[in-house]
């Protein structure tokens, strides 16, 4: 069965067409929504959380359709989300916070609420600054409390839009083993523009440009990306200075300076085919595919 | 829900910084004046609005909050009835502090007057006003309801926030020269027709019978909220309302009719009330 199932959906503001017929239908698990800055990743989070309603088309999202106030409202119920800004009241303690959040999902039992905040701060490891003002965190510490407040009720689907901007890498590290362990159990949608955050947790992945380029399973990119040969590499005894290639990163030494690319190498060089393509490749050639 | 929601803005209100920065102030102040009749109102009437400042810093949290709190069982409804409930609630606990200060320290064995609407004049003990209680707590009702309405507007709330306290703190040098809606001398007031709405003419009427007051605030107060309601509703926000269209029209209605019968009330008073006899 899919838990995500979008069809034809667009959204437009005004005449700006933010996102424009997508199509997709995936399995649970953790999957991965990538896509540059504008793509439409928070548009699309935003419909799938029922905050906006698609321009056009039908959404369902574990097995709710989000154009039903009942299904949304139901849908809601088993959700939780982390938004790409988490705020929260500045004089609040985290246990406040994440206490009265379980309220407002309906969590009513005293006892059984209290058991769940406390098991949800300490799963994001913020239980020594349970009683601290929320003001008083840092940002790492802010991102791990939204992932509290969004698991307090044991959500089905949980929904996280770019948890890891503007982090150290240690904290990168702790949120991806975070998130890596809420797959197992629920369906987890990650968005995100840096690549190597799918490539560490997801198994599927949606790319995105305002319209679907990709969506399935990681592994079955990394093959047609092998298959069509997107990735070239190239040695040249001059730095190559052509604004047109997509350089995936570069090196030299006394045989030359050495590049990895993306796309047609130029005529007459010296490319060979890169034997092993990763995500970041696929991604490229996609995103160049979208502009062609 | 409407309970989370009112205790979590209560909460917010009693960590709120300005509001116990600016109650010790004014109690100051306004005992160092004396705490003579129409201090002692200004007391109760400044400080209750300073809530409308505090309000206004909520909306702008949970103008950031939404789309975490959208992701709950949330509803308008709960949220803006929650709010109103706790604002409500505060503003009651600020004039019990209020009172406190002024059941010790004020009147001196004054005693003000109050005009009834059968024109009679009724003594009031300054140092246990009820009367300035009711006029001040249902004063406030409106703007707290059209500060709801422009919530997810922050500077906009903020202006009409400041404004109104501002114009309760001129009070304290203007008395009854009321600069929006003229006193009871002849002139030009442009802004006269502002008189039917309490919150801006709590001065002119200051001495006058509470009882006419209640009606057209709950009336007024009534319309900002179904008004915001259904205007939500009208223009179909992403946000759950959870209140049928039916009710809606019913609060309306309701409210213009309480907003009518206050009318006839207060203009039944205005006939009689002549500051100048009350005292």
């Amino acid at each position: 069965m899919s838990l995500i199932q979008l069809e034809n959906i667009s959204k437009h503001y005004g005449k700006y067409q933010a996102l424009d017929q997508l199509n997709v239908q995936l399995e649970g698990g953790m999957i991965g929504l990538l896509g540059p800055n504008g793509a439409g990743k928070t548009t699309l989070i935003r419909v799938l959380t029922g905050f906006l309603q698609p321009s056009q088309g039908r959404a369902s999202l574990a097995g709710c359709d989000l154009a039903q106030p009942e299904q949304l409202a139901q849908l809601r119920q088993q959700l939780g989300y982390v938004p790409q800004h988490p705020a929260f009241y500045p004089t609040w303690t985290c246990s406040e916070f994440v206490d009265y959040i379980a309220q407002l999902k309906g969590m009513h039992a005293t006892a059984e609420r209290k058991a769940a905040v406390e098991r949800s701060i300490q799963y994001v490891g913020l239980s020594d600054h349970a009683n601290k003002a929320t003001r008083q965190l840092s940002g790492g510490m802010q991102r791990r409390l939204g992932i509290a407040q969004a698991i307090v009720n044991d959500p089905k689907v949980l929904i996280v839009d770019e948890p890891t901007a503007g982090l150290d890498p240690e904290e990168r590290l702790r949120f991806r083993h975070l998130l890596a362990g809420l797959g197992n159990q629920r369906l987890v949608i990650f968005s995100t523009h840096i690549v190597e955050d799918i490539v560490q947790t997801c198994r599927q992945v949606i790319m995105l440009k305002k319209t679907i380029l990709y969506a399935g399973g990681l592994n079955e990119l990394l093959e047609q990306a092998r298959a069509a040969q997107v990735s070239w590499d190239l040695t040249s005894p001059t730095p190559i200075y052509d604004q047109q290639l997509v350089i995936v990163s570069s090196s030299n030494d006394e045989q030359g300076y050495h590049y990895r690319i993306v796309g047609q190498p130029p005529a007459g060089s010296n490319a060979k085919p890169a034997s092993n393509v990763g995500l970041e490749e696929a991604y490229l050639w996609m995103m160049q595919q979208a502009s062609a | 829900m409407i309970r989370t929601f009112c205790l979590g803005s209560l909460r917010n209100i009693s960590r709120n910084r300005f509001l116990w920065v600016m109650l010790p102030l004014l109690i100051v102040f306004n005992t160092f004046l004396g705490l003579n009749g129409e201090v002692t109102y200004t007391l109760f009437t400044q400080s209750c609005a300073c809530l409308a400042i505090v309000f206004v810093h909520e909306s702008k949290r949970d103008l950031q909050l939404r789309e975490t709190v959208w992701s709950t069982r949330y509803n308008l409804f709960s949220y803006s009835l929650g709010r109103l409930l706790a604002y409500s609630i505060a503003t009651l606990i600020v004039i019990v502090l209020c009172e406190i200060v002024v059941l010790f320290f004020g009147g001196k064995g004054e005693i003000a007057a109050i005009l009834h609407h059968n024109g009679a004049r009724i003594p009031m003990s300054l140092r246990f006003p009820w009367q300035l209680w009711v006029k001040t707590f249902f004063s406030m009702l409106p703007i707290f309801a059209l500060l709801l309405y422009f919530r997810n507007y922050y500077w906009l709330g903020l202006l009409i926030a400041i404004s109104y306290w501002l114009y309760v703190f001129a009070f304290v040098i203007l008395l009854r020269q009321n600069i929006l809606i003229g006193t009871i001398t002849p002139g030009f007031y442009p802004l006269r027709w502002l008189a039917i709405i309490p919150s801006t003419n709590v001065f002119l009427y200051a001495w006058a019978d509470p009882i006419p007051w209640i009606l057209p605030s709950l009336g007024l107060a009534g319309l900002g909220w179904f008004g915001y309601l259904a205007k939500c509703m009208w223009v179909k926000t992403a946000e759950p309302l959870r209140i049928q269209p039916a009710w809606i029209g019913l609060g309306l209605v309701l409210s213009c009719l309480s907003l009518y019968l206050g009318y006839q009330q207060f203009v039944a008073m205005l006939h009689v009330y002549n500051p100048a006899t009350v005292f």
